[in-house]
């Protein structure tokens, strides 16, 4: 076999799998461009230009984005804080561990959507937590936990079903720490507190941040929990992206919001990634 | 400066025993060596001294202190890791300053001492790199270095050299010893290297499935094994079943499947089923003054360099044999060998 067909046959080869990602992914991200500049517009004239960019930035847009961003940053940094001691009880061994593992698990097998309802249950204006509140005296009127201005709701929610993720990835990250460099340090005559921030801590930074940018992501791209639980106004950008398409039929709209979603995730990893590594240097 | 003592040591995982009944007691400033296979509760048994590993039972004394309830940050010894164990976000200096500043030792004394640490290891220009940059045995020195800073009454040993090559490992336990002597450490050190043990050991401890069961110095160790395991541990062995015939005070004839052979040595229990074995290279060519005599024909003679291994067969019996140099005899060749009675060890029969 010649070396050109040997090359040709190892690229055909990787077709199926690469291929098939490569245009997937290239083709949709490029319809969406181009939809943002006007052309494939499924419900009126299509023409090259950067109107749809032009009337993208408005005044809704820009408190969608904060909302979007706000919400993402309080649930992904408190889902974190949470989530790193329970990794580290998660560490010992106790009585029915297994057990215990499997229920904090739970959140992992739910979608969404269901996540949302289970707890707005809980949470709503005359759910289980405002009437036992009531009940007890504590309260008088009910708290509004659910639909608030400041997505309260929404991070409950979100905090609720990321928090297990979250410290499954803290979990792995401290395991794969060895265990011979927590044992030197206690035997040099670190504490337990000291062991934890002198060298779980900051060797576990890496992949903790990888964690909270994931979770970071799929918080600012929602749209499930802010539609069940979400403020009236404003909404996230998921959902004024999927109402621009669906109920004003302008899709050259959702076209702009859906790469404004892209371009700020990467944005913000980046961010989160620079922050992290500029503060343990 | 310490001495440690260890009675009735027990630590189970499960149901598996990996160390069981174990008694040791370490002079002051002693170096002793835990030799034993994988597995035998050796490097259990050190890190129960260091506190790593909740004991089941026993009692662990530093001086006369009990110390089994005691943390391991309030131990007060020091171990080496095999797996050096360095703190990799942290530079060389930093490392080695880390029990330091855990003992709270004011910066300037600090920084004296981890510079004189590093000095004492040559290391003194690596003190900004971390440990990643740093060659194997480089990182070991790092983690010696980081050991002795802090003046521990006790130093421990987990396999220190066994990941490095053999040119390293040889220099770097001639300066482990030497570092110990001068700084009169106690130290407890633990090898699966036989060579290692008898260069560095005050006394050896050879442990065997959870317990220690023969502990002496090197020359001992080696001249006279207390039973088969630690003489075919311990350098190589040739050892073959015997049943005693004659015993007195100066020694003992015994019948073996190479012919009857005469032993200084005298059995220790009642039983006439016994072992004997001897060192490979402790056979020669016959001489006069060999009490035994042994006659057999060169199976196969395989040269080493500095010496040569012949295989004889004696009687339908194997027999190994090393000679110095080079041997010229081919296998067939009939050969008389000797060997001095002083040499065969009576041991007792494995169960």
């Amino acid at each position: 076999m010649t070396k050109k067909n040997h090359t040709l046959t190892l690229l055909l080869l990787l077709f199926p799998g690469v291929g098939y990602i490569a245009l997937m992914l290239a083709a949709a991200l490029v319809m969406t461009v181009l939809q943002s500049m006007g052309l494939f517009n499924f419900t009126g004239v299509s023409q090259f230009g950067f109107q749809e960019w032009v009337e993208v930035f408005n005044q809704q847009t820009w408190d969608a984005f904060a909302y979007s961003t706000k919400v993402a940053f309080a649930s992904s940094l408190l889902c974190m804080i949470l989530a790193y001691p329970l990794a580290l009880f998660l560490r010992r061994e106790f009585l029915a561990k297994k057990y215990f593992n499997a229920v904090i698990r739970m959140p992992l097998f739910m979608p969404a959507l269901v996540a949302a309802f289970l707890i707005l249950n809980v949470i709503a204006y005359h759910g289980i937590f405002n009437e036992f509140l009531i009940r007890l005296g504590i309260i008088r009127e009910p708290l509004r936990l659910t639909h608030d201005d400041w997505g309260l709701g929404v991070i409950g929610i979100q905090i609720w079903k990321n928090l297990p993720f979250q410290t499954l990835i803290v979990t792995s990250v401290l395991a794969s720490i060895q265990s011979d460099l927590e044992n030197a340090a206690k035997n040099l005559g670190a504490g337990p507190w000291q062991v934890f921030r002198d060298i779980l801590f900051p060797l576990s930074i890496p992949g903790i941040v990888t964690g909270v940018v994931l979770v970071f992501i799929g918080i600012f791209g929602d749209y499930a929990i802010n539609t069940v639980a979400g403020p009236n106004y404003p909404p996230s950008l998921a959902i004024r992206m999927y109402t621009n398409a669906n109920i004003f039929n302008d899709w050259g709209q959702a076209a702009c919001i859906a790469i404004i979603i892209i371009i700020s995730s990467m944005v913000y990893a980046w961010l989160i990634t620079r922050v992290a590594s500029f503060a343990t240097r | 400066m310490a001495t440690i003592t260890i009675k009735n040591l027990v630590k189970k995982y499960g149901d598996n025993t990996v160390v069981s009944n174990l008694n040791l007691s370490v002079n002051d400033g002693e170096f002793i060596t835990l030799l034993g296979p994988s597995g035998c509760g050796k490097t259990t048994t050190l890190r129960a001294i260091a506190g790593l590993v909740e004991i089941d039972d026993g009692e662990i004394y530093l001086d006369d202190r009990l110390i089994n309830d005691l943390p391991p940050h309030k131990r007060s010894t020091s171990m080496v890791f095999q797996s050096y164990a360095l703190f990799p976000h942290m530079s060389v200096r930093d490392n080695v300053a880390f029990g330091l500043r855990m003992q709270k030792v004011p910066k300037s004394e600090r920084d004296d001492r981890v510079k004189e640490a590093l000095q004492m290891m040559g290391l003194a220009e690596l003190a900004d790199r971390g440990p990643g940059q740093l060659s194997g045995g480089q990182q070991q020195r790092v983690a010696v270095a980081r050991a002795i800073v802090t003046h521990p009454v006790v130093l421990l040993f987990d396999e220190p050299l066994s990941n490095l090559d053999l040119k390293l490992r040889e220099r770097l336990r001639i300066d482990i010893r030497e570092l110990q002597r001068r700084l009169k450490i106690t130290a407890v050190y633990v090898t699966h290297d036989q060579a290692e043990a008898l260069v560095i050991s005050d006394r050896i401890a050879i442990m065997d499935k959870g317990e220690i069961i023969q502990c002496a110095d090197p020359v001992t160790i080696y001249s006279h094994p207390a039973n088969a395991f630690t003489a075919d541990f311990i350098g190589q062995a040739s050892i073959i079943k015997a049943r005693v015939i004659e015993s007195n005070e100066y020694g003992c004839t015994v019948e073996t499947p190479i012919g009857k052979l005469v032993s200084s040595d005298r059995p220790k229990g009642a039983s006439n089923s016994v072992m004997v074995c001897w060192r490979p290279e402790e056979i020669t060519l016959y001489q006069e003054e060999h009490h035994n005599r042994i006659e057999g024909k060169i199976e196969s003679n395989i040269f080493m360099g500095n010496l040569t291994d012949l295989f004889v067969d004696v009687n339908g019996t194997s027999l190994r044999v090393q000679m110095g140099g080079s041997v010229n005899l081919q296998p067939g060749n009939k050969i008389v060998l000797g060997l001095s009675k002083d040499k065969v060890r009576v041991i007792e029969a494995e169960v």
